[in-house]
């Protein structure tokens, strides 16, 4: 499971450079997603630009992330593809979180040097 | 055992068709493997399905349907059919011609499903407290939201489930002209 985080300002920001959140990862996205967003940042957007593969055990992993945060800060989702925006969809979780189409332009992350 | 599967191809039975139309060919395997029901074999089953898949020329939105409706169903399998302990499975996919849609067919010798019967799959309730919000239940959800003719039996000790995924395009006309468009292997099977 691989993950770079970045913050800007009050965002931080969460790309997921994995291509599947499934059954066989979903226990540890949720133990770095706590790492990762161990900090004051109220929103966390969690990119998921190239994750091409998510079933019912990454969205339930999402939904703990989110609940993890609590009820003072926000979990967002950007980037999503299109059997994940329909998983999303389709379980009308897209009404539980913001989702952007992409990244906003301000908080894209910069590429390594 | 379940009922055996007629053939494919020359020796399977061809799909009923209406009168003057072309004789449609019967059901094609698309991708057929034996597997162990653990997480990571799990997901390297769904990879090489995925990629048989797209080597039959599936659109996008079928075959990533049939992907996730067959991991919902071997995470099934997996946590609960075995309870976590492992155990094998067979999958089956095929297409049918005169639909467009395609079967997929997955056993195991786990567990039997609770009452005898797969899960309504009710949608899990959303307007609940942020912190209440459901984490699971979605699965099952999903496979009677996107698969038609969901059938469950169970033989023997072992559990059969056969469902399929339409193909939003519908299926070829009946005169036989869609023909085709019907997906074809692009290369050699490894």
């Amino acid at each position: 499971m691989d993950l770079t985080a970045e913050s800007a300002g009050e965002v931080r920001v969460i790309r997921v450079a994995s291509a599947r959140i499934d059954a066989a990862v979903a226990i540890e996205f949720k133990e770095r997603m706590r790492a990762l967003t161990d900090g004051p940042w109220p929103t966390v957007l969690l990119d998921l630009g190239e994750v091409e593969f998510l079933d019912s055990s990454g969205l339930g992993a999402v939904v703990a992330v989110m609940k993890h945060l609590g009820p003072a800060r926000k979990l967002e989702l950007a980037g999503l593809r299109p059997l994940v925006a329909k998983v999303f969809r389709l379980t009308r979780m897209d009404s539980v979180f913001t989702i952007h189409p992409q990244v906003p332009e301000a908080l894209r992350l910069r590429p390594a040097v | 055992m379940p009922a055996r599967r007629r053939p494919s191809g020359r020796a399977g039975r061809r799909a009923a068709a209406p009168a003057g139309a072309a004789a449609l060919p019967a059901c094609r395997t698309l991708h057929a493997a034996r597997l162990w029901a653990g997480q990571a074999e799990v997901r390297d089953a769904l990879l090489r399905l995925g990629i048989a898949l797209r080597d039959w020329g599936l659109g996008a939105d079928q075959a990533q349907t049939v992907e996730l409706l067959l991991a919902e169903a071997l995470n099934n399998v997996s946590e609960h059919a075995y309870a976590g302990h492992g155990g094998r499975v067979f999958l089956h996919v095929a297409l049918c011609p005169a639909t467009r849609a395609v079967q997929c067919t997955v056993c195991d010798r786990g567990g039997a499903m609770p009452g005898g019967a797969a899960p309504a799959g009710a949608e899990p309730a959303l307007d609940v407290a942020c912190d209440s919000l459901p984490e699971g239940g979605f699965g099952w959800f999903l496979i009677r939201t996107l698969a038609v003719g969901l059938r469950y039996r169970r033989r023997s000790g072992v559990n059969w489930l056969r469902f399929r995924v339409e193909n939003s395009a519908g299926p070829p006309p009946p005169d036989g002209s869609g023909m085709e468009t019907l997906p074809r292997r692009r290369r050699n099977p490894a």
